[in-house]
């Protein structure tokens, strides 16, 4: 219907941190609103591909290309963007948490300095992760994955919380530098092993083709360098332990944003590269077996560590790193019913934690930058900030799986995806899923208990809500995480169209 | 013979004599002569850059074109313009003429500043030299006239005693790699009766058809020490983090980015001439070097305080990468996909030279300043200089192989070359050079968020955005990376065209 409306949203994100940061020498107050702006210029523009979407299936926008000369062999790369049934919905969860997050920045970042600059690179990290979304050329995707690592490495390096945020930022940097390493490589190897006479060297997603002489030792060396590369971002134990540093020093709408879309975009990644163009032969067998004994231990240990924070950030964080492991089990179960609830796992997910970071942070801006963080000092917080507190119990119970809200349907379907593979082990592993749940409300129940109810303290007596800025966005997702709870068919019909097809051919 | 041809040639040294004239015409050195060497050398210079368009718009199907003078049998000159030497050329035509302009400024306080560019322009003639000569004994006395060059620049500042001994260290082990070359080269011209490189292969090729024996390998094993002195190959880099520091940055520059790269390119070419027809796996040889020499290179900039030093050990890395993407020449693998190595390593000699020369004239600007080298004292700089620090930020970038940086581009082509390889060797050898890539991302994080996220200390509190003569240089560079980053796909094609010379296809 439309043309070039997603090039429009993408180089809005790309061009706009000039501006945004040009205006923040002048008027720092103009150059938040230009930022916030932006990105809803943006979600406007992307969003008008829905109607293709749900009629034609995908909206495709190509911006030319260049083919890089490689000796007899080419490597095309062509700058296409595609919104399809998956892309879509998940870069929907990332535009409602990127402005959410910026508005909650007003309030939040006011007090500190260079703000130009900070909206500035957020922005260019939006763009980063919407640009992964919507890639629909693999060397594209992989400048745009290392587009989301740069701006957010020098947000968290320079506002992160004193003294450790360099260090940290200098962990998260190296691990997803690792695990880009990784997934470059996987582009190579698809390059290298593709179908010529079909792709022509282009690395194209749609219509891409592994050269049928290829050995299946190959395949699945490939998915699984591209599995590693993705476990990193999306902090599958034993590679998750850059996620609790970094979530807990970076400033807390960054870590909102990090939690809440950023290491999901690897579990997306996940479904699109290895599901989706390399296929059954790589996930198949024994492997999927390792891939779902990984992505059980990482729920239960990350629950697990959960429970014994004592920081409201590391606590949310370990929770991502449980959560992260329902979206893998999701995916590893390698059945349509797993792949549907992972990647709306994502979006539920994406509005629970999102919304619990910036409780923390509320936290911390109303009663106190160390005070706010830590557990067990606070207390009794329930009547004297209301509606920080109900948002908190609505994004808590979401994360703990309980009807209506969106948090129990994405669950409910991983599970389903774990028992569709009909086998004992696939059973086994859900009764661990399950179990894993009852962690969840633990922590939940705990952080709700120990913050919001009880007698009010003393020296908590002045605490109350803070600045609209900061609890609008947050009003607003716990409504979605309502809506979508009540409605789930809204996220499901994208979803189910763009992963049933993946599945009927094999499993 | 065509003079024409030889223009890059003499247009520096050329140029390198008007300015000795008015050295001595000059009675005293005052900043209007300064800027008059300075003006000529960017004019030669750029007048190379320029006839080289010339040679690729016009000319572009003859540039294989080879000439010779010839005094005698065999003995003579003989100089090439193929697409290879275009290439390299065009990288030190590009670095050269931004180094000239750097140092009008940079070096202001020196005296003898003609002889700075008098140097410079003869170092610059002397690498042209190099990569445009088609018979060994033209190589030979080009090789010497930039390595003598080099010898001065690096102890430009007499006064110090620094530079002195890095530069007689560098001397020395210099020196040993030139006889190793000239050692080499005569036994190739004992067993072949030619001094023309291109004509030794086919005469080995025939002479020795049943495959290489003792006298190829004495060959190649002094070829590759006697150049690999040069390109600071492990175990022989050993003079490189203390001569390349101890330059005036401008220098720096110019031996990190390309004085080394003639290293890599005479090692190459003469192997890939010599014994390419014949056929050899000598590459795999040459692989593991490129790994150990990957490796220790980051092992030794790791710990370093010395900014300076610490990217004179990141050239050592960045040797090691281009000499895996080279290796591939020689090794019996499939020839596609030894091309795509092969234009990975040229390329990466171009991006290199870009990212690394930015790096060392941005550490330049900083030490124009501070006057100091250390990186704990410039801790928190980024504040008061964020120009400078912004565009250093940008070559450690494409350094580091960030998308869609120079660096990724040419980092990608070697890549993709090991991973079509289907070789053990190569498989192993680019998880390793991928792994160096992750751990030099380690340094440069470091440098980065010193100068960027700390506190500035006391004595900085003074300090000045960088002068503007200096800052224009650095911001040409940074515009030439960008422009890569957005066209890379027609730098390989150039690249392509000088890979296929390297593989004499």
């Amino acid at each position: 219907m439309f043309q070039y409306t997603l090039v429009i949203a993408i180089f809005t994100l790309l061009i706009s941190p000039i501006l945004v940061f040009v205006l923040g020498k002048w008027n720092e107050h103009v150059a938040k609103w230009t930022a916030f702006l932006a990105v809803l210029t943006s979600a406007i523009f992307a969003l008008l591909t829905i109607g293709d979407v749900l009629y034609l299936g995908a909206y495709t926008d190509t911006l030319g290309g260049f083919t890089l000369d490689l000796g007899a062999k080419a490597l095309s790369i062509n700058f296409i963007l595609v919104a399809d049934s998956l892309s879509l919905p998940i870069a929907g969860a990332i535009y409602v948490l990127a402005l959410a997050v910026i508005m909650y920045s007003f309030g939040y970042m006011k007090e500190q300095k260079n703000l130009g600059l900070y909206y500035a690179l957020l922005v260019l990290y939006v763009a980063g992760m919407i640009g992964v979304v919507f890639a629909g050329d693999l060397a594209y995707f992989y400048v745009f994955w290392e587009l989301m690592l740069i701006p957010s490495y020098f947000i968290i390096a320079n506002w992160g919380s004193k003294p450790n945020s360099v260090k940290i930022a200098f962990k998260y940097f190296i691990f997803t530098h690792v695990g880009a390493m990784a997934i470059l490589i996987g582009i190579g190897g698809l390059w290298a092993f593709s179908d010529f006479g079909i792709t022509g060297g282009a690395l194209t997603m749609a219509g891409f083709a592994l050269s049928s002489s290829v050995a299946s030792s190959t395949i699945r060396l490939l998915t699984l360098l591209f599995i590693v590369g993705f476990s990193v971002k999306m902090a599958i134990f034993p590679l998750h332990t850059w996620l609790p540093d970094t979530h807990g020093e970076a400033p807390t709408p960054i870590s909102a944003i990090l939690s809440g879309v950023m290491i999901q975009t690897a579990a997306y990644a996940v479904l699109r590269i290895c599901t989706d163009i390399i296929g059954i032969d790589g996930m198949g067998g024994w492997m999927r077996w390792v891939l779902i004994g990984f992505a059980v231990f990482t729920m239960i240990y990350g629950g697990v560590m959960a429970i014994a924070q004592k920081d409201t950030k590391r606590l949310f964080a370990y929770s991502s790193i449980s959560q992260m492991g329902y979206i893998f089990f999701g995916l590893a179960t390698f059945t349509a019913y797993g792949a549907i609830g992972s990647m709306f796992h994502i979006i539920s997910h994406s509005l629970a934690k999102g919304s619990l970071f910036m409780v923390a942070g509320i936290l911390m801006t109303q009663v106190g930058h160390h005070k706010g963080r830590e557990i067990k000092k606070l207390g009794g917080l329930g009547l004297k900030m209301p509606i920080t507190a109900i948002v908190a119990t609505v994004a808590a119970l979401s994360l703990a799986g309980t009807p209506p809200l969106a948090g129990f349907m994405s669950e409910w379907i991983i599970f389903s995806g774990g028992l569709a593979a009909n086998d004992t082990l696939g059973i086994i592993a859900v009764i661990f899923a399950i179990l894993s749940t009852a962690l969840t409300a633990t922590y939940v129940l705990l952080f709700l208990k120990d913050v919001f109810l009880g007698p009010v303290k003393e020296e908590y007596k002045d605490v109350k809500d803070p600045s609209p800025y900061m609890w609008i966005p947050l009003v607003t997702m716990a409504i979605l995480s309502f809506v979508i709870g009540i409605f789930p068919k809204s996220a499901l019909i994208f979803i189910t169209n763009y992963v049933a097809p993946l599945f009927t051919g094999g499993s | 013979m065509n003079v024409f041809w030889i223009l890059p040639i003499i247009i520096p040294l050329a140029g390198a004599a008007l300015i000795g004239i008015l050295g001595k015409i000059a009675k005293k050195e005052s900043a209007s002569w300064n800027l008059v060497y300075a003006v000529i050398a960017n004019i030669c210079l750029l007048a190379v850059l320029g006839i080289l368009i010339t040679f690729y718009t016009s000319l572009g199907s003859i540039l294989s074109t080879e000439l010779s003078w010839n005094i005698g049998p065999d003995v003579g000159a003989t100089f090439k313009m193929d697409h290879l030497t275009w290439w390299l050329v065009l990288v030190f035509a590009i670095l050269g003429s931004v180094v000239s302009i750097y140092s009008i400024k940079y070096i202001d306080q020196d005296d003898r500043i003609d002889r700075y560019y008098l140097l410079l322009l003869i170092l610059v003639a002397g690498m042209i030299g190099v990569v445009m000569s088609g018979d060994m004994l033209t190589l030979f006395i080009f090789w010497e006239t930039m390595s003598i060059a080099s010898y001065v620049l690096v102890a430009f500042r007499k006064e110090q005693p620094e530079p002195i001994e890095a530069g007689i260290k560098y001397l020395f082990m210099s020196a040993f790699g030139s006889v190793m070359i000239l050692f080499g080269m005569s036994l190739a011209y004992g067993i072949t009766g030619t001094l023309n490189i291109a004509s030794v292969g086919t005469i080995i090729a025939t002479k020795f058809a049943s495959g290489l024996s003792g006298v190829h390998y004495i060959i190649i094993a002094s070829l590759i020490i006697g150049f690999g002195v040069k390109a600071a190959i492990v175990p022989l880099h050993t003079w490189l983090p203390d001569a390349h520091p101890a330059a005036p940055s401008g220098i720096s520059a110019m031996l990190s980015g390309v004085v080394i790269m003639t290293g890599m390119y005479g090692m190459i070419y003469t192997l890939t001439s010599f014994f390419r027809p014949t056929g050899t796996n000598i590459g795999f040889i040459l692989l593991w070097i490129a790994v150990i020499t990957m490796i220790v290179g980051n092992l030794l900039a790791l710990r370093q305080n010395d900014l300076k030093r610490l990217l004179a050990f990141s050239t050592v890395l960045n040797v090691g990468f281009i000499l895996f993407g080279l290796s591939m020449a020689l090794t019996g693998l499939d020839q596609d996909v030894a091309l795509i190595s092969v234009q990975g390593g040229w390329f990466h000699i171009f991006t290199h030279a870009l990212g690394k020369g930015l790096a060392f004239l941005a550490a330049g600007a900083i030490i124009y300043r501070i006057e100091d080298r250390g990186l704990d004292r410039m801790e928190g700089i980024g504040r008061k200089m964020p120009w400078t620090i912004t565009a250093l930020t940008i070559a450690l970038l494409s350094l580091a192989g960030v998308p869609p940086l120079p660096g990724f581009w040419s980092k990608l082509n070697i890549v993709l070359a090991a991973v079509s390889s289907g070789n053990w060797q190569y498989y192993v050898g680019i998880v390793l050079f991928l792994l160096s890539s992750v751990i030099s991302v380690v340094y440069y994080l470091i440098v980065l968020q010193k100068l960027w996220f700390s506190e500035p200390q006391e004595h900085l509190k003074d300090v000045k955005e960088t002068p503007i003569e200096i800052l224009i240089p650095l911001y040409v560079l940074v515009i030439v990376m960008l422009i890569v980053s957005i066209i890379p796909g027609r730098f390989e094609i150039l690249v392509k065209q000088a890979a296929e010379v390297a593989m004499l296809l």
